[in-house]
């Protein structure tokens, strides 16, 4: 049983679709959300932990609705991207109030304290929570999230508000609980950090999923837009000419390298990614061409979603 | 179960904030300062102290008031702090959830208001009246007191869910429908939670002649009508309240 299924789920408000059919499976690892605002990350996130109903369709944790069954919430837990708070709490105080509130009991403290210190809170654990910066309050909101051990994390933009370094930290943790087996799903409209941390990425636009899976396996679908590849080569000219003889590429864009005078790179369009990786060795060789550099242009996640967008409101991007 | 039961703890202490008690404390102040003055020139009656006092500031103005600061509160707290989404997401049901919130009130509502019946009765036998003991004077208002607050803590912790300006509402619903339409002649008064207070204030202090100026226009019903009644309404609100909460989602709440 997938730890999170979503099967037809729609929400409507009035006459505004906020969700519209939308079929995913998660499973455990890290899950990336991504979308425009509107795109109806929040709404997924507010159905999957229980605080909105449905309109169509189902948000299952472990096979159990989650709106009708409320102890299937147990298993869950979530940081929501507001920033409200029980101001007058403590950082520790609040992270353990939300533990009880999930059932822990004589544990509270304890499970309190170790959320604290993997989110890097432990130092400020006394402090109110009115009185700490944004990157405190987004560290106590995920403790908070984190405290009762869940099997599930839904994270709305957990990053916002966090110093570079504090990111790094954050994303490391997803990484060290989706290790440990827990399913995160983080939305953040921080696309390189998302990426950095899962290829799994969920694409949404319009309340609709608009592409789901792998992101290298995303962008092979788009067959509208050639992979763009910079490729640094020794004999750049020889190397583009046989390239558009062979087929492989459907267009090549010389570019001056940066700080030389008379070296150019080659932007190649690449309609059949696989292909071209596995003959471009073979017609270096032949030609007697070394290759310093092959970097693909647009396969982030930003690109691909930029695309994906631009299909979707019927044009190309 | 012990989700639930924190939530009731997490409530009552989250209720007890020292605004909310600055004000019941200078309500009671105020009052108590009539009584004293009053029973410094000249001590109290069982009768007028009961009708002056305990009928008309206290159950018609502290009672309420203090009610709908801490049932409005119920709910209305976490939806203007927006911290109401820390709760939803917990393994706690929406009725469970706005039972636990009521149950955390009631301590504090019924500590308050019983305490202040108390305490008035105190200052009045410190002036050398009621010519009563003083447990036997506070006890013959002290059902009536905390019957009352049920009903009133359950109305307007029902307001508190359903309407975000509630407290306006509240205020609006004290004055015209528990304050003046209490005074209007005729069975329109009986929309009011105070109507029934009053019934089983009179009801308990009859014997020392506490009762309405004009029977014939108050037209009380029996203590123990007002009493079942205004345990009903404190248990239907609450009833009502559990289900229209369980059918809200969280964005109807914030």
């Amino acid at each position: 049983m997938n730890p999170v299924s979503i099967r037809d789920l729609a929400k409507w408000y009035g006459e505004i679709a906020g969700l519209n059919k939308v079929n995913l499976e998660l499973q455990p690892g890290i899950t990336g959300l991504v979308g425009p605002n509107g795109a109806g990350k929040s709404t997924l996130m507010k159905i999957l932990t229980g605080q909105l109903k449905a309109s169509y369709g189902e948000a299952l944790i472990f096979g159990k609705d989650v709106w009708k069954t409320p102890a299937a919430r147990r298993r869950l837990g979530y940081s929501p991207e507001g920033d409200s708070f029980y101001e007058d709490m403590s950082v520790l105080a609040f992270v353990r109030a939300m533990g009880r509130l999930c059932g822990l009991g004589g544990s509270a403290d304890a499970l309190a304290r170790e959320a604290l210190g993997k989110t890097g809170a432990l130092g400020f654990a006394g402090k109110r929570l009115k009185a700490c910066s944004k990157g405190m309050r987004q560290r106590a909101k995920l403790a908070q999230a984190l405290v009762h051990k869940p099997d599930i994390l839904v994270l709305d933009e957990p990053l916002n508000g966090i110093d570079a370094t504090g990111r790094r930290e954050m994303l490391r943790l997803f990484e060290e609980l989706a290790g440990a087996g827990a399913t995160v799903i983080v939305s953040s409209h921080i696309l390189e950090e998302i990426e950095a941390v899962t290829s799994r990425i969920v694409f949404l636009a319009q309340g609709k999923v608009i592409a789901s899976g792998a992101l290298a396996e995303v962008r092979g679908l788009l067959k509208d837009h050639p992979l763009k590849l910079l490729v640094t080569a020794s004999d750049p000219r020889k190397l583009g000419a046989r390239l558009l003889e062979s087929g492989l590429v459907t267009g090549i864009v010389f570019q001056r390298r940066a700080g030389e005078l008379a070296e150019d790179d080659l932007v190649l369009s690449v309609p059949q990614v696989e292909s071209f990786y596995r003959a471009l060795p073979g017609l270096a060789r032949e030609l007697g061409i070394g290759i310093d550099r092959l970097v693909p242009l647009d396969a982030s996640a930003e690109a691909v979603f930029g695309y994906l967008v631009g299909e979707e409101m019927g044009g190309s991007a | 179960m012990n989700s639930w039961l924190y939530l009731v703890y997490f409530s009552f202490r989250r209720q007890l904030r020292p605004r909310r008690l600055v004000v019941a404390f200078i309500l009671f102040a105020v009052i108590a300062l009539l009584v004293g003055f009053r029973g410094f020139f000249e001590p109290w009656k069982v009768k007028s102290f009961g009708r002056w006092i305990i009928a008309l500031p206290f159950c018609r103005f502290f009672l309420p008031i203090i009610t709908l600061t801490l049932g409005t509160a119920i709910i209305g707290d976490d939806r203007e702090d927006k911290t109401l989404v820390y709760l939803s997401i917990r393994p706690i049901s929406r009725s469970s959830m706005y039972l636990a919130k009521l149950l955390g009130s009631l301590p504090l509502a019924l500590g308050i208001s019983l305490g202040a019946v108390f305490g008035l009765c105190a200052v009045a036998s410190f002036f050398g009246g009621p010519p009563l003991p003083l447990s036997e004077l506070a006890w013959m208002f002290l059902p009536t007191i905390a019957c009352g607050t049920l009903a009133y803590l359950a109305f307007f912790g029902w307001l508190g869910a359903v309407f975000r300006h509630a407290t306006l509402i509240g205020i609006a619903h004290v004055f015209l429908v528990e304050f003046f339409m209490g005074q209007v002649p005729g069975v329109l008064k009986r929309i009011s939670i105070s109507f029934y207070v009053r019934c089983m204030l009179y009801d308990a202090g009859g014997e020392h002649g506490i009762g309405p100026r004009n029977q014939a226009i108050f037209q009380p019903v029996g203590g123990d009508e007002a009493a079942i009644t205004l345990i009903s309404v404190a248990v239907g609100f609450l009833l009502l309240g559990m289900y229209w909460f369980s059918r809200r989602e969280y964005r109807d709440l914030t």
